[in-house]
């Protein structure tokens, strides 16, 4: 497990290095979304990419939206997101929804591989190898070294050893991969029998030069991992050089100090063995290692025979041990009373990154003292992200309930003031109503008169109103003119000549309506346009006012309903919430209170053994000095007079600053009465 | 020597990889079997309340910005690398609607591609004007301001601008985009 732990450290350590590149936008929103994500405010990421994406599969084409140039890496940065956020569920039924498309091979393949990454990191590594069994042809070249790491990592897990070689071997050299791989490398090399290979492996990288501080920790590891294997089978001797190599700053360097002295304590170079653990004595005492060089250190002097300083730093080390452990017992009332879960309740809006930065500020509170050692572990660290997600998840949806009563304000004063003033406007747009149908059916009765007047040339038909007026008086006077000529039966000049010039009238009449008719067709064109104008302006006027309504009658109509809704199923998703976020608090407190109970099971243990060692050491002082006394005082009766203040020559000061002792202690502290880290450097 | 740490070592990863797993404590096992309970009702919670959050978002984009008076103000930045952008105002029709002033987290966001929502708000249909006001540092310590407006139309679509600053900090411009 530990094993895997490892490997899933390197995962999402790439991941992190992944997001630096930058993206060229072509989606304002998918920017928008990216604004959130490069800021690690996942869950406002998720929900833009979210909502981005639903969009986008809504509208009836697709392909026409400018967001299809990104809706790859949107699906993937989605289910990036997702996975820092920690949804791997949503994540995977993404990939596998896009996986059931036809979409590219390159396309494919990519989502293949982040399927893969997600039942890697959970821990299903059938699933991951059924996934990267998927990935097939061409594949996208920013990804074909990831592939190759985690098909070499998911051979591990799978005990194919040589597979695991081959595939680590070429990636070795990736810029991206450089140390992570060697490391992986090494150790399938010795896990297939290779052992000589792999330690040259592991070897050279502890020899890595880097400003990076994930490879300089990386090279921490590997001479850790090395040098305390090596000390465990019986080689302190090869081991000491790769405990040298750790640096001293680095988060190795404890553990590093601590065997460096084990191992010259193996080869008996008690001296040597005081310097590195002098050194680990006065640091930071919730560090485990500090608590194991308390009592070697004191060990070590009784082994050099200096058993007053033995003494001296035994009892130190009782005083120190019984002060870490009032601070452990301070801290377990602190977590119990709840004020662990009060400290994380504190800003949950605040990045989870940044609030661990600042917490560090505090640590020297009871309740704080020990959450960065406990953070270490990933499933701790899952769990604090949990507790606060949950904090933040609630404290969004009781802001949601805030704008939902502001909402529900807003839609009151509007039914308030349109509720009146609708029934009139619906009265007004009625008559407007009406009158716009009017007017459009008489336009489409005067173009139909117009073109059937264009197709017949009827002059008559652009007459004007004095015209047909005359035409009218025309029409008359010829009825006249006939009913008399009917009753007459001679011939009668003054007639002829009324016809005549009624004639002529005609001719004028019809000449000018005739000779007028591309004129009078031009202008009644004219006409129309500007009828249809003056229409078209009715229209958005019409159009404008029926919007008006709508938009009225949807700024207070129909939402009750649903925000009534919206409230219950808010309010039991907090209950929810909260549930799930006491038994996660309960989860903390329990992890964090068995952690803390276990320190102080040990220190108990550490104290009776410190005890324990400090009476033999001052047992073997005393002696040694009577013993010393008794050869003085010989040497006195034999050449000196005799002396009278025997007891001034036991002067307990005086056995405390002696050094010069040689008597030896065997079983006071061995290494097996400390915890033994070889499992925390797997 | 070489034959006898070849073996040791051999045991011993072999050992570690073995019986690590199983030497897990039934304490322990407990304990990852519950925060996985935990953890698999937690990312249904966040699933649920992602979804409630943009109907909700959608809802209030409708009450509070229709479409036919929605404007969205973005800001972008496509400047060299060391560009230290300090604030940004936002003025439409010469009132200011939003000043943002932008931490760490926010800057680096922006140089690497992200584009920020800086103002949503409502106006009338017809022609407007936005105007952009920055101001920074040069990678030389030196500050800078730069102010540019830009005319726009509202019709009965949200309208979405952004206003991008390009250059470096010494010479910094600004462009909009309608879209």
């Amino acid at each position: 497990m530990k094993l895997l732990t490892l490997l899933l450290t390197i995962t999402v350590l790439q991941t992190a290095q992944a997001r630096i590149e930058r993206t060229t936008v072509r989606d304002l929103f998918f920017g928008e979304a990216l604004y959130y994500a490069y800021q690690e405010r996942y869950f406002d990421a998720i929900r833009r990419y979210d909502a981005e994406l639903e969009q986008h599969y809504r509208i009836d084409e697709p392909e026409r939206d400018p967001f299809i140039v990104h809706r790859g890496s949107a699906e993937f940065g989605v289910g990036d997101m997702e996975l820092s956020y920690r949804m791997h569920q949503k994540a995977g039924r993404a990939l596998n929804r896009l996986l059931s498309e036809d979409i590219p091979p390159t396309l494919r393949n990519d989502a293949a591989y982040r399927l893969a990454r997600i039942y890697f990191e959970k821990g299903d590594y059938i699933g991951a190898q059924q996934a990267l069994d998927r990935i097939k042809g061409e594949i996208p070249e920013a990804i074909a070294d990831n592939i190759v790491m985690l098909r070499g990592q998911v051979a591990l897990t799978q005990r194919n050893y040589e597979s695991a070689i081959s595939w680590f071997q070429p990636v070795r050299s990736s810029p991206e991969f450089r140390g992570y791989a060697t490391y992986n490398y090494a150790l399938a090399l010795m896990l297939s029998g290779k052992v000589d290979a792999g330690v040259w492996q592991l070897d050279r990288l502890g020899d890595l030069s880097s400003r990076r501080p994930d490879l300089q920790a990386l090279r921490d590891k590997a001479n850790l991992v090395l040098g305390k294997q090596l000390l465990d089978q019986g080689y302190p001797d090869i081991a000491r050089p790769y405990f040298e190599r750790i640096d001293l700053g680095g988060r190795y360097s404890s553990r590093g100090l601590l065997n460096a002295g084990w191992s010259d304590l193996a080869v008996e170079d008690f001296e040597r063995a005081l310097v590195p653990w002098t050194e680990l004595r006065n640091r930071d005492l919730r560090d485990i290692a500090v608590h194991e060089s308390l009592l070697a250190l004191p060990y070590t002097y009784g082994r050099l025979g200096i058993h007053g300083r033995a003494a001296l730093l035994y009892g130190q080390a009782i005083e120190d041990i019984n002060t870490e452990v009032s601070n452990l017992d301070r801290s377990v009332n602190s977590v119990l009373d709840g004020d662990l879960l009060n400290v994380l309740d504190q800003d949950p809006q605040e990045v989870n990154a940044s609030f661990f930065e600042r917490l560090r500020d505090t640590e020297e509170a009871p309740e704080t003292r020990y959450l960065s050692t406990m953070m270490a572990r990933h499933s701790f660290q899952q769990a604090v992200q949990n507790y606060r997600d949950l904090g933040f998840l609630y404290d969004n949806l009781g802001e949601w309930l805030n704008s939902i009563t502001a909402f529900q304000n807003i839609i009151q004063v509007r039914r308030n003031y349109y509720e009146p003033m609708l029934p009139a406007i619906e009265e007004a747009f009625e008559i407007q109503d009406s009158l716009m149908k009017h007017a459009v059916t008489r336009r489409d009765d005067v173009l139909q008169q117009l073109e059937v007047a264009q197709q017949q040339r009827d002059s008559d038909a652009f007459a004007t109103p004095e015209e047909i007026q005359i035409d009218q008086r025309l029409a008359a006077l010829r009825r006249r003119i006939k009913q008399k000529a009917k009753a007459s039966s001679v011939a009668d000049d003054g007639l002829d000549r009324v016809i005549y010039r009624t004639h002529r009238l005609q001719g004028v009449l019809d000449w000018q309506q005739h000779t007028d008719y591309d004129v009078r067709l031009d202008h009644a064109h004219r006409e129309l346009a500007q009828l249809n104008r003056s229409i078209n302006q009715l229209e958005n006027q019409h159009a404008r006012v029926v919007r008006f309504k709508r938009e009225a009658y949807q700024s207070f109509e129909g939402y009750d309903n649903q925000l009534r809704r919206t409230i219950t199923k808010i309010n039991a998703l907090r209950t929810r919430i909260l549930s799930v976020k006491a038994q996660q608090g309960r989860y903390l407190e329990k992890v964090t209170v068995n952690e803390l109970d276990l320190r102080r099971e040990n220190l108990a243990n550490y104290i009776s053994k410190a005890r324990f060692a400090m009476a033999e050491s001052y047992d073997r002082a005393t002696k040694k000095q009577s013993e010393e006394a008794a050869e003085r005082i010989l040497e006195q009766i034999e050449g000196q007079p005799p002396v009278t203040d025997v007891e001034a020559l036991f002067d307990p000061a005086s056995i405390v600053e002696t050094e010069d002792m040689d008597a030896v202690s065997t079983d006071a502290v061995s290494t097996d009465a400390v915890s033994d880290e070889a499992g925390e450097t797997e | 020597m070489m034959r006898a740490l070849k073996l040791a070592l051999v045991s011993l990863f072999i050992c570690v990889t073995t019986f690590s797993a199983i030497a897990q404590t039934a304490g322990n096992f407990a304990d990852e079997t519950e925060l996985r309970g935990i953890d698999d009702q937690v990312q249904g919670l966040k699933s649920e309340v992602i979804q409630i959050n943009n109907e909700l978002a959608l809802l209030e984009e409708k009450l509070i910005y229709p479409s036919t008076t929605q404007v969205s103000v973005f800001v972008s930045l496509e400047g060299e690398e060391k560009f230290r952008l300090d604030a940004a105002t936002i003025l439409i029709n010469d009132k200011i609607v939003s000043e943002h002033i932008y931490n760490f987290r926010e800057l680096q966001a922006l140089l690497k591609g992200g584009v920020q929502r800086i103002y949503t708000g409502n106006v009338g249909s017809g022609d407007h004007q936005v105007s952009l006001q920055i101001a920074g540092q040069s990678p030389g310590g030196e500050s800078f301001e730069q102010q540019a407006s830009f005319e726009f139309t509202k019709g009965v679509d949200p309208k979405f601008i952004e206003l991008r600053v390009t250059g470096d900090s010494a010479n910094p411009q600004i462009d909009l985009r309608n879209w």
